[in-house]
């Protein structure tokens, strides 16, 4: 599963990442990670990380070692079925990642496909995904386009 | 008669003329360079109530400053504002509410009718001489909080009738997260390019991309805008007379009401005095 840099960086708890970029301050092999984190461009397709690369695997296995992850984190971050902090990997045949299309009466305003960024559920509890670029939509104003 | 000399105007401001006084604090902070309706502010004028269908506004409206009506061909006009304010850098807009609705939900995501055609009210409170122009071009619309609504940040989109009598979106308005109490966003702005030179007759429909998360309360709104005062400097009182307002009329039956447009983020105390010249 491909995922872009945003998508990746969603998997993690704000205390997670803080902790990482802590230790890359003091630890040689963490600033390694980050750096060839950092340094990865988009596909066309425009994800940037493999769960499957084995650089990938190896990288989140080691800062769980480290006790940078708390146990068993490494295995959810890189599980494809995960949902991130507080959101949803899949929500009425729409994931997370997928490209769709806004419908009328925001079609105007939104006429190219737009990526899912995230899919969350609203205080009221409704579930709301977020669009790059164009904020957030209810599911009967959005196309799929799978 | 209507006033034409200065020294009808003069003879008006000492002898012929109703008090202005506006004394309000907001109930919560103000943004910079965001519109903000005292309407629901306690104080002075009395509080107003939330509209729910829509309905004019006039003079004995709650929440408007009343003043003495004239009987034709005697006119009013708005001679005298000073204005102070605890906080620096804000602006004093005296508006003529002329209409309003109110019970749209932010938690509702299919069309919502709101049904504010100023041309079915014209024959009612004096709306056809208080809109000014009779094209509509004098009116200004607004989306008005009166109850906050949730944290989710959406987009809105509004259907609206021009003064030709055509109908179209007006282009999409982002809403951020937490609408506060009394935060208006102007609707004129947004007609598009393929409806320049219309003006905005009547709001049809209100559509939200998504739930915000709490219903809360908004509206809509139709102003005239009839005069303003800066004050730049947080409590010190600043005046603009007859000639720095331009003498707007104000038309028998108007609802005179408090707009900030604040330049400095706060909670802001405002009081303002004026005089409304009769003759």
């Amino acid at each position: 599963m491909r995922l872009t840099k945003q998508q990746f960086i969603d998997r993690l708890d704000p205390k997670e990442i803080a902790g990482i970029l802590a230790a890359a301050k003091v630890s040689v092999e963490v600033e390694a990670w980050l750096f060839r984190f950092n340094s990865v461009t988009p596909d066309p397709d425009g994800t940037s990380i493999d769960l499957r690369d084995p650089r990938t695997v190896a990288g989140l296995h080691g800062m769980e070692h480290a006790g940078l992850l708390s146990s068993g984190r490494a295995v959810e971050i890189l599980s494809e079925g995960v949902s991130a902090p507080g959101g949803f990997d899949e929500h009425a045949g729409i994931k997370r990642g997928d490209s769709v299309r806004v419908l009328p009466p925001f079609d105007l305003s939104f006429p190219d496909p737009l990526l899912v960024e995230s899919i969350t559920a609203a205080d009221d509890g409704a579930v709301v995904f977020f669009l790059a670029g164009a904020g957030s939509f209810a599911r009967h104003f959005l196309e799929s386009l799978k | 008669m209507t006033i034409t000399t200065r020294d009808q105007l003069i003879d008006a401001l000492g002898n012929n003329s109703s008090r202005i006084i506006i004394n309000k604090t907001s109930s919560n902070s103000n943004a910079a360079g965001t519109f903000r309706s005292y309407w629901r502010e306690t104080g002075q004028p009395a509080q107003g109530a939330i509209p729910t269908a829509a309905a004019t506004c006039n003079n004995a409206t709650i929440g408007g400053v009343s003043f003495a009506q004239q009987t034709s061909q005697a006119t009013s006009y708005l001679a005298l504002l000073e204005a102070a304010s605890t906080v620096s850098g804000q602006t004093l807009e005296v508006h003529d509410r002329l209409a309003h609705m109110g019970g749209l939900s932010g938690t509702v995501t299919t069309a919502q009718t709101v049904g504010l055609d100023l041309e079915t009210l014209l024959g009612t409170d004096n709306i056809a001489a208080r809109i000014g122009d009779s094209n509509y071009s004098d009116v200004l619309w607004w989306l008005e909080w009166y109850t906050a609504t949730g944290s989710t940040a959406v987009t809105a989109t509004i259907n609206v009738t021009f003064n030709d009598g055509t109908t179209n979106n007006l282009s999409t308005l982002s809403l951020g997260a937490s609408q506060p109490v009394g935060r208006l966003w102007g609707l004129n702005t947004l007609v598009q390019a393929a409806d320049a030179g219309k003006f905005i007759r009547d709001v049809n429909t209100v559509t939200l991309s998504a739930t915000t998360g709490a219903a809360g309360n908004f509206g809509v709104t139709a102003t005239r805008y009839r005069a303003g005062v800066f004050a730049p400097l947080a409590n010190a009182r600043y005046t603009q007379d007859w000639a720095q307002l331009g003498i707007p009329s104000i038309p028998n039956g108007s609802c005179l009401f408090p707009i900030l447009l604040p330049s400095a983020t706060g909670s802001t105390g405002l009081l303002a005095t004026g005089k409304i010249a009769h003759g």
